[in-house]
């Protein structure tokens, strides 16, 4: 084991120090013996050299048994390429910025990827396996499990060691004086014991807690426990949700989740469900032991032994006597067996098929960029290897073998890339921090608390990152070793101009040119996206108009209560100066939630389409400024009352959709809210209006049928405020000191513009995301683009110095020595450009799928890329083009 | 053989744990290096004379033989 650490400095210099001692003990003692015995001092001294033999060869014989030779060897090539790289700081700091920006791309792409497609759940989250169940057994719609329907699964199909049920929902915490809203986990009592994450204190849920009218407990999150100090009392004290009051039983471990990436707050007993499932999540009966009522995600463990194959043939049995004996809601019920999906808790199984898209685009953005920065390094090194190329001569002519020169170049080359991926690493993870923090803001969350996004940097993205050093380092530093240790002795030692160079360094250039014009016509495209999505026409004018989301189910208000306080809310709010318009509507444009179902005419065949549905008070066209094109609006008296048919307003598209005739009002409709729902209501249209975008992507969501408030109860509600041109921000103000004044503890989730709404939307935070990462691919590769190309035609210049010289003895004007430079220059320039577009239509047709209103083949977004790309290529020539016309020629017949 | 071999093949020994080596002392009162066999090191040494037996034995049958 000494040989592992023999060749450590200190060890080392120890060792020598020894060695030398003892030889020289040895000769010292045989040149006295000598001596006593008569010869003389010169005399002895010579024979006790001639007796001991090479002191050279002992000495090396004597270190190589010290430790391994190639490790000895690979120290050495390192401290040497350490000290090497020390000498040229330039080139040094070039090296590594052009590596260290591909790597942190490709580390920040590699851990997105990890955390939503790879990485492994905690505990035993993916030993789980997923059931689905659909109406009929082909083409029928996914639902949810309702609680009877999982308890039948859980005591009655015999192949789960143990299954859960679980829900989330978004819940109203008090603390102090305000209600912060916040995701919650519902769950049965078995949840953690099956996902395998055990509970770090206290108790889990008991099965009578699984069924309502039990007392309201609740088990917290470690971030919550944490939050609060960590006391240790925590169990047993009580926490107001919703404006029930739930008792503390126990503490969640640190990596509890629910099977989706995102980290509740709280944890519920499944019994807690009619106190907490806001209406968003309700789908008809409210009751949790009704049959019809479909909530919950079911997944568990299979039985050891139980193939999927053998547990499918368990559940058609079952499904067979479920749909015997409840016929009204199981009949044709079948069930499906799939993976637990990881980004969403839909009925429907898992289709990884857009997410992993989106992956693979970006990740062959990454690998691009990184082949453009291993193609620049791999010119550099041969540029710089070139000067190099007298002192690989010597060593090969001395008897030195290849290999060791391409190791020692190979190490150099590591050490480039060791030292790019650590710089990679550091910008990786500062780049994750600002993504996250912008994805939890832009998302819309900004006013749920505890969604814990984790995108933290973890040990497997360090090991990518130290592989892809490796990777690239073998990429730029074996070709370029290769063609330097090449046995052209002689010319190299006369430092004659190298001849074979033709097709070496230009066409790496070249491909260069092609892969960053690729990268920067594709940023270009979705920077076009961008903006074509920022000024898209939603329908309505969004100045002047203020949105704000309440929700009084978060305290402590029942429906009465509700509807008296909105009655306020909106006469004091109409009547505050400035405000021209006020009112409520249970959704807002560019919104997180939508609702939306199925219209349908009364008459047959009966025309059908999918519509977005809102609940409106009387003002609300006014408050958008939006005309009504036929008909009439809702009367304050509607706000009020429901009927048994009630009035509806339909959007011109769903009009035409619907009614091709044109003949609409009085017409009746069916609707039947949410695909899955059971129940279908019936409404009368009174009127038209216009047609307002949902969010920018989605063209489809100009179908609209709104319903006035008298007829559906909605708690969550957004006030629209059209303000007469004040100040934005002391309206906003001025309106939330009018809703504090009406009272103190409303929950207000959001108080913005309608143009703060649009801008935080999803959509529209994805387009400006691709864009924004696009584009940086696109300027990365365009700088490492015009680095190669300059350092290529600097190279050029210095190879053909003497060449340059010639020409200009024999009577070259400057301007014609320019020309030669640039003239290759733009060959190169060319070729690569072309070959370029041909990628970037390739890559950019790929990507269509996310681009938005922009074609592939945009001539504005591609001839931009070109033209910025070959103007850089042309300065970056232009620079070592001038140096070459100063070039005096007899100093450049001197350079020999 | 010249006396320089001396020192690869002692070092190579004490590496193995064969050789024990301090630094003593000697009778002209500067420090040398000596060098003792361990416990494996005579193990090892029986095992390589019982080998050279074998070998010089085989080679005097050879010897033997041959006249």
């Amino acid at each position: 084991m000494a040989k592992l650490t023999n060749f450590l400095p200190g060890r080392r210099r120890r060792l020598e120090r020894d060695l030398q001692r003892e030889l020289q003990f040895h000769l010292d003692a045989r040149v006295d013996e000598l001596r006593r015995g008569g010869s003389s001092d010169t005399e002895a001294q010579r024979q006790a050299a001639i007796e001991f033999g090479s002191i050279v060869v002992a000495q090396e014989e004597v270190r190589d048994t010290w430790t391994w030779r190639w490790l000895t060897h690979l120290v050495r090539d390192a401290t040497h390429a350490v000290r090497l790289l020390r000498r040229n700081p330039g080139f040094t700091a070039v090296a590594v910025l052009i590596l260290t920006l591909p790597i942190a791309a490709s580390s920040v792409v590699f851990s997105l990827v990890d955390t939503a497609l790879v990485k492994p759940g905690g505990g035993r989250t993916d030993a789980l396996t997923a059931v689905f169940n659909r109406d009929r057994p082909d083409g029928g719609v996914y639902r949810h499990f309702s609680y009877p329907l999982y308890l039948d699964l859980r005591d009655r199909s015999g192949i789960f060691d143990s299954v859960m049920a679980h829900t989330v929902a978004l819940v109203g915490v008090q603390q102090g004086d305000i209600t912060r809203r916040t995701f919650a986990g519902i769950v049965s009592s078995n949840y953690f014991s099956t996902l395998g994450t055990p509970l770090l204190a206290g108790r889990a849920f008991t099965g009578d807690e699984e069924r309502p009218g039990n007392p309201s407990v609740a088990i917290a999150s470690h971030a919550v426990w944490r939050q609060h100090g960590s006391p240790a009392d925590f169990i047993g004290s009580e926490v107001r949700v919703n404006g029930h009051l739930f008792t503390i039983v126990g503490i969640a471990p640190p990596d509890a989740r629910t099977t989706v990436l995102v980290a509740p707050e709280w944890w519920f007993p499944l019994g807690a469900c009619e106190q907490l499932i806001n209406q968003w999540f309700q789908d008809g009966p409210a009751a949790l032991t009704s049959r019809a009522n479909h909530a919950l995600f079911v997944a568990g463990v299979l039985r050891p032994g139980v193939t999927r194959a053998a547990a499918r043939e368990r559940l058609d049995a079952l499904a067979i006597q479920l749909g015997d004996t409840f016929p009204a809601t199981d009949d044709e019920r079948t069930f499906v067996l799939g993976d637990v999906p990881r980004l969403s808790l839909t009925p429907e199984p898992p289709r990884t098929g857009p997410v992993a898209f989106v992956a693979g685009l970006l990740a062959l953005m990454a690998v691009l960029v990184l082949a453009v920065a291993c193609l620049n390094l791999a010119n550099l090194m041969l540029a710089r290897g070139a000067a190099r190329r007298r002192e690989f001569g010597i060593r090969r002519a001395i008897g030195g073998g290849r290999s060791r020169l391409i190791a020692q170049l190979l190490i150099e080359g590591l050490t480039l890339s060791f030292a790019g991926a650590a710089a990679g690493i550091v910008l990786a993870w500062w780049a994750q921090q600002a993504l996250s923090a912008w994805l939890a803001r832009a998302v819309g969350l900004v006013a749920v608390d505890g969604v814990a996004l984790t995108l933290a940097l973890s040990w497997r993205t360090i090991a990518a990152a130290s592989a892809l050093a490796v990777v690239s380092a073998v990429c730029f530093a074996l070709g370029p070793a290769w063609r330097l240790t090449r046995p052209a002795v002689t010319s190299d030692l006369k430092d004659e101009p190298d001849v074979v160079r033709r097709f070496g360094s230009g066409s790496l250039v070249g491909l260069q040119l092609a892969v960053s014009m690729a990268l920067l016509a594709v940023g270009g495209l979705f920077v076009r996206s961008a903006t074509e999505a920022g000024n898209a026409d939603p329908g309505f004018r969004l100045d002047r108009l203020l949105v704000f989301s309440v929700d009084p189910s978060l305290g402590s208000y029942d429906e009465q209560r509700t509807r008296a306080l909105y009655r306020t809310v909106l006469e004091r709010v109409q009547a505050t100066p400035g405000v021209e318009h006020a009112s409520l509507a249970s959704k807002v444009a560019f919104g997180e939630f939508v609702e939306s179902g199925i219209v349908a005419t009364a008459d047959t065949p009966a025309r059908e389409s999918l519509a977005g549905f809102t609940i409106v008070t009387s003002g609300f066209f006014d408050t958008l400024r939006l005309p009504i094109l036929q008909g009439r609006g809702f009367t304050p008296d509607e706000d009020q009352r429901s009927t048994a048919i009630p009035p509806a307003l339909i959007s011109e598209p769903l009009a035409r959709r619907l009614f091709p005739d044109g003949d609409v009002l009085g017409r009746r409709l069916t609707f039947r809210r949410g695909a899955s729902s059971t129940t279908t209501d019936t409404v009368t249209v009174v009127g038209v209006v216009p047609g307002t975008a949902q969010d920018i992507i989605d063209a489809d969501s100009q179908a609209q049928i709104h319903l006035p408030s008298g007829a559906r109860f909605r708690a969550p509600m957004v006030l629209h405020v059209a303000t007469s041109g004040v100040d934005e921000q002391t309206m906003l103000g001025a309106v939330q000191r009018e809703l504090r004044r009406i009272d103190p503890q409303l929950p207000i989730l959001t108080a913005r513009t309608m143009e703060a709404q649009r801008d935080a939307s999803i959509p529209r935070w994805a387009v400006r995301a691709s864009a924004t990462v696009f584009g940086w691919f696109g300027a990365v590769a365009l700088l490492i683009a015009a680095l190669g190309v300059y350092g290529l035609h600097t190279y050029e210049v210095a190879r053909r110095t003497r060449e340059l010289g010639i020409r200009q003895a024999l009577g070259a004007t400057p301007r014609d020595v320019a020309a030669l430079v640039i003239g290759r220059g733009l060959r190169t320039t060319a070729a690569g450009l072309l070959l370029g577009l041909v990628l970037a239509i390739g890559i950019g047709g790929l990507a269509s799928s996310l681009l938005y209103r922009v074609s592939p083949l945009d001539p504005l977004a591609l001839g931009l890329a070109a033209f910025v790309l070959g103007t850089a290529a042309l300065v970056a020539c232009a620079v070592p083009a001038h140096r070459a016309t100063r070039i005096a020629a007899v100093d450049a017949l001197r350079t020999d | 053989m010249n006396q320089g071999s001396l020192y690869p093949a002692l070092h190579r020994l004490e590496q193995k744990r064969w050789l024990r080596a301090e630094w003593r002392a000697s009778d002209t009162g500067r420090d040398a290096r000596f060098y003792a066999l361990t416990a494996a090191g005579r193990r090892q040494l029986a095992v390589e004379k019982e080998t050279w037996e074998r070998l010089a034995g085989a080679v005097r049958l050879i010897f033997q033989h041959g006249e």
